[in-house]
């Protein structure tokens, strides 16, 4: 596993915690008498959440992997191959966020709640960056 | 640069082998690309550039086609 690997399989987990804690909040009540302010503040605070717990995951897992492998785990300047993955896994990241985001117009289009653009706009990225996440785990080890 | 395609095979592991043993970090630093990619080009998972190629090559103090083979399997380039 290299560091690049590594980061990607934190910032998934992250997607993955926020992907869990939207559905609970929403199963909870999220949207009874939610508005876009709110609903805007809420997504705002879970997207500094990711923020934290993507660096904390970052440290905590460098640290373990250097104690693991006894000697230190860095990142390294990245190659053609780096370059490569990661703009293959843009791509499909890009096609995922495109789609999402322009689904999302739909509800909207036949008079949905404004809340659920907020949620749109929250969730097009999230699903981009996941999308990009797995495409680079999957590329790292296939290519 | 791209996939690696069937049809083209290495000597690298030979060649470290030839050359005491060198480890992949070594071959690594020596062309200029991470350890995981030289991993990846011996094990046939990912065809390198034409430049990385060549480094590869003056790496090992060899000719191009001593690393790499390929081989038509389609018929065509032949």
């Amino acid at each position: 596993m290299s560091h690049k690997e590594m980061i990607a399989g934190v910032q998934l987990a992250g997607q993955v915690l926020v992907a869990v804690w939207l559905v609970w909040d929403l199963a909870n009540g999220g949207l009874v008498g939610a508005t876009v302010m709110g609903v805007a503040i809420k997504l705002l605070w879970a997207i500094g959440a990711v923020i934290v717990f993507t660096i904390i995951a970052t440290i905590i897992m460098t640290i373990v992997v250097s104690i693991a492998r006894r000697e230190e785990f860095k990142d390294e300047p990245a190659d053609e191959r780096d370059v490569l993955i990661e703009a293959k896994s843009q791509k499909w990241s890009a096609y995922a966020t495109s789609i999402v985001a322009a689904l999302a117009l739909f509800p909207l289009a036949f008079g949905a709640d404004p809340v659920f653009a907020v949620y749109a706009l929250f969730g097009a990225p999230m699903i981009g960056g996941t999308v990009n996440a797995i495409y680079q785990l999957y590329y790292y080890r296939v290519s | 640069m791209g996939k690696g395609q069937p049809g083209i095979s290495n000597t690298i592991r030979v060649l470290r082998f030839n050359a005491g043993e060198m480890t992949q970090a070594a071959l690594a630093e020596k062309v200029g690309v991470t350890r995981q990619t030289i991993v990846a080009i011996e094990q046939g998972r990912y065809s390198p550039s034409l430049e990385v190629a060549f480094r590869i090559a003056a790496a090992f103090k060899v000719p191009l086609e001593q690393v790499f083979q390929w081989e038509a399997q389609d018929g065509r380039a032949d």
